[in-house]
């Protein structure tokens, strides 16, 4: 009865994940209006042209270039924060732990509108090249991703119990940067992957930020291109979200392949 | 090779007094445990055992008091710099370096040369015959080898003093014996002064030079685990150290106590008719069947070369008693008995009752 009631329900939410991106690439791939759908015209019409036109457009490769570019130091920038912050709290300051998980979650309160307006009032006085500049972006999904990341990388530290290795490490005399370079990077290959796959998701799927900005990224440059061609933007919406899910597929694999688990990341 | 500087090694906790919000863990803590002896720190969960270690190590720094290496004040001296050994219960191998390279981490660290650090893990390796495991990673060995590389790693850089955390309380009863006799072994081989922490009285007087009973951040007890097992200081060690039966004694005029019909001596003096509770071990009793006897074998549990009785008495109360099995054959539950004070006990204590 239990294993019925939960294979309705996994169905259930499979189909409301899968019948949005069924209808998209039906749309975006058949070029046949739905009131003229019947079992005879079902098979005809398929065709990657729209894809095809979208993906050799060269602003959309510079607007995917854009992107990339930005996940990757984004993915910099937020581990560059964050690593050395969860290790101190983890293996030295535990009592800081609060503030620390405090402090992750602030993006998430302050809304994206509020940030930009305050940091966009604050720089155009003192620095106005900052926001002309298309990296400006950085620091904000850098901040924004950190409530994922942050657990990511704790849950990481606490499945290797990087305390107790800490302590072992430092009563057989190695120093601070010693023990983080040889043993808690080493064992946190694992999270800090998740961590940047987390990021780079994020960066892609970003619209608020870059749209208020006025920065042309993927997600925005996809929201003009669709008013031009709706068919090629929604196969590049597709496109992009089947990219984005196999990255992050390939990353979790190799990491279970060098027998790496990937622990469950709570919120 | 016991050290040529004597006391060098020795380890002095000194009024160490160590608090964590308003629970305080070390009170006003003395200990001296000297060099090249095995000691261990026995006591109920809570008892500030594992704070007292944790402070020698250098990873609680105490609120008042001082640790002494020899004559040296190490209170302040970082962890690194103490060139200590410790094994931890959860075995904390570095899960991403293999066996050997656990063991040879500490060599890396104090600046050993390649040479030498290549022949001392051989040696360890070897030692503690794990040799065949060299290349293999944590979580390919089992717990009885991780805590033997765990060991190996500790004693590599030759540490001063070797500290033990419950090294055996993740390991089942066979291998925690085997290594059990290993880590003495080692110890004897070496002269390390070592401190062991756990709560296991049986692996405290199976392995310890000395044996210090803690109490609630205090110490109640330092000896030998004879001294400790036959002549216990204070209650509390009698009831923690091995089994004890709390039978009622009344003071006799000449300052000894009677017991189950004999008068023994305890240290502390008896006031005539004053009544207290002596702490008696099981196997110092005699049982015999006999029809007008007080007391009526309630259980017999089996254990191999003897066998326990539970006893109880018509006004409800109970003991243990150990006898020799070939002895005890005809005690089965239900008969009644006449129970004594073995005639060679010489003393006994007595607490309050």
């Amino acid at each position: 009865m239990r294993s019925v009631a939960r294979a309705v329900f996994l169905c259930a939410l499979g189909a409301y994940f899968a019948i949005p991106m069924l209808a998209m690439a039906r749309f975006a791939f058949q070029a046949v209006p739905v009131a003229l759908l019947t079992p005879e015209t079902m098979f005809t019409g398929w065709s990657l042209g729209p894809l095809i036109s979208a993906i050799s457009d060269p602003m959309t490769l510079r607007a995917a270039w854009i992107s990339l570019t930005l996940a990757l130091l984004a993915v910099a920038l937020n581990l560059a924060l964050l690593v050395p912050a969860a290790i101190v709290v983890e293996v030295r300051a535990p009592q800081l732990r609060p503030l620390l998980v405090g402090l992750t979650l602030l993006p998430w309160v302050v809304p994206p509108i509020a940030l930009v307006v305050g940091v966009a009032g604050t720089f155009r006085l003192t620095a106005p090249w900052f926001l002309a500049s298309t990296y400006s972006l950085v620091p904000f999904y850098a901040l924004w991703a950190l409530p994922f990341t942050y657990r990511a990388l704790d849950a990481g530290l606490r499945a290797f119990n990087a305390r107790t290795l800490y302590e072992a490490a430092r009563v057989l005399g190695a120093s601070l940067p010693v023990v983080i370079a040889r043993i808690l990077l080493p064992n946190m290959r694992a999270s800090i992957t998740a961590a940047g796959a987390l990021t780079i998701a994020f960066v892609f799927g970003e619209f608020a930020f870059a749209s208020l900005l006025l920065k042309s990224t993927l997600p925005t440059y996809l929201v003009v291109y669709q008013g031009s061609d709706p068919r090629g933007g929604l196969a590049l919406a597709l496109l992009v979200m089947v990219l984005t899910a196999l990255v992050i597929w390939l990353l979790v694999r190799s990491l279970r392949r060098q027998r790496v688990s990937i622990q469950p990341v709570g919120v | 090779m016991p050290t040529e500087l004597g006391t060098a090694n020795s380890v002095t906790l000194s009024a160490v007094t160590k608090r964590f919000g308003t629970t305080t863990a070390l009170d006003l803590f003395t200990l001296e445990v000297a060099a090249g002896e095995l000691m261990c720190l026995l006591g109920p969960s809570g008892c500030g055992k594992t704070t007292a270690l944790r402070v020698v190590a250098g990873f609680e720094s105490p609120d008042a008091g001082r640790v002494l290496l020899g004559a040296e004040d190490i209170t302040s001296v970082p962890v690194p710099r103490r060139s200590f050994g410790m094994v931890f219960q959860d075995y904390s191998l570095f899960p991403n370096l293999t066996a050997a390279e656990n063991i040879e981490f500490g060599l890396r660290t104090r600046g050993w040369p390649a040479r030498r650090r290549r022949s001392r893990v051989a040696d360890l390796l070897t030692v503690t015959r794990l040799t065949d495991q060299a290349g293999k990673y944590p979580e390919q060995m089992s717990g009885g080898q991780k805590q033997r590389v765990a060991l190996a790693r500790a004693i590599a850089p030759e540490p001063r003093v070797l500290l033990l955390d419950e090294p055996l309380s993740a390991l089942d009863a066979k291998v925690r014996e085997s290594l059990r006799e290993e880590i003495r072994a080692v110890q004897r081989a070496t002269g390390i002064t070592t401190i062991l922490v756990t709560h296991d009285q049986v692996e405290a007087l199976a392995i310890a030079d000395r044996v210090a009973v803690m109490n609630a951040g205090r110490l109640e007890q330092v000896d030998t685990p004879r001294t400790l097992y036959d002549t216990p200081a204070t209650p509390f060690v009698a009831g923690f150290v091995g089994t004890v039966n709390r039978i009622p004694a009344t003071g006799l005029a000449d300052g000894t106590w009677l017991v189950l019909g004999r008068a023994v001596a305890s240290a502390r003096t008896a006031q005539e008719g004053v009544s207290g509770a002596a702490l008696i071990r099981p196997e110092h009793l005699t049982v015999a069947a006999d029809q007008s006897g007080a007391w009526v074998v309630s259980e017999v549990t089996f254990a191999g070369p003897l066998t326990r009785l539970a006893l109880s008495a018509d006004d409800g109360s109970r003991i243990d008693a150990d006898l020799v099995s070939t002895g005890a054959v005809s005690l089965t539950t239900g008969t009644r008995v006449s129970v004594q004070l073995r005639e060679d006990i010489m003393s006994i204590v007595v607490g309050a009752s």
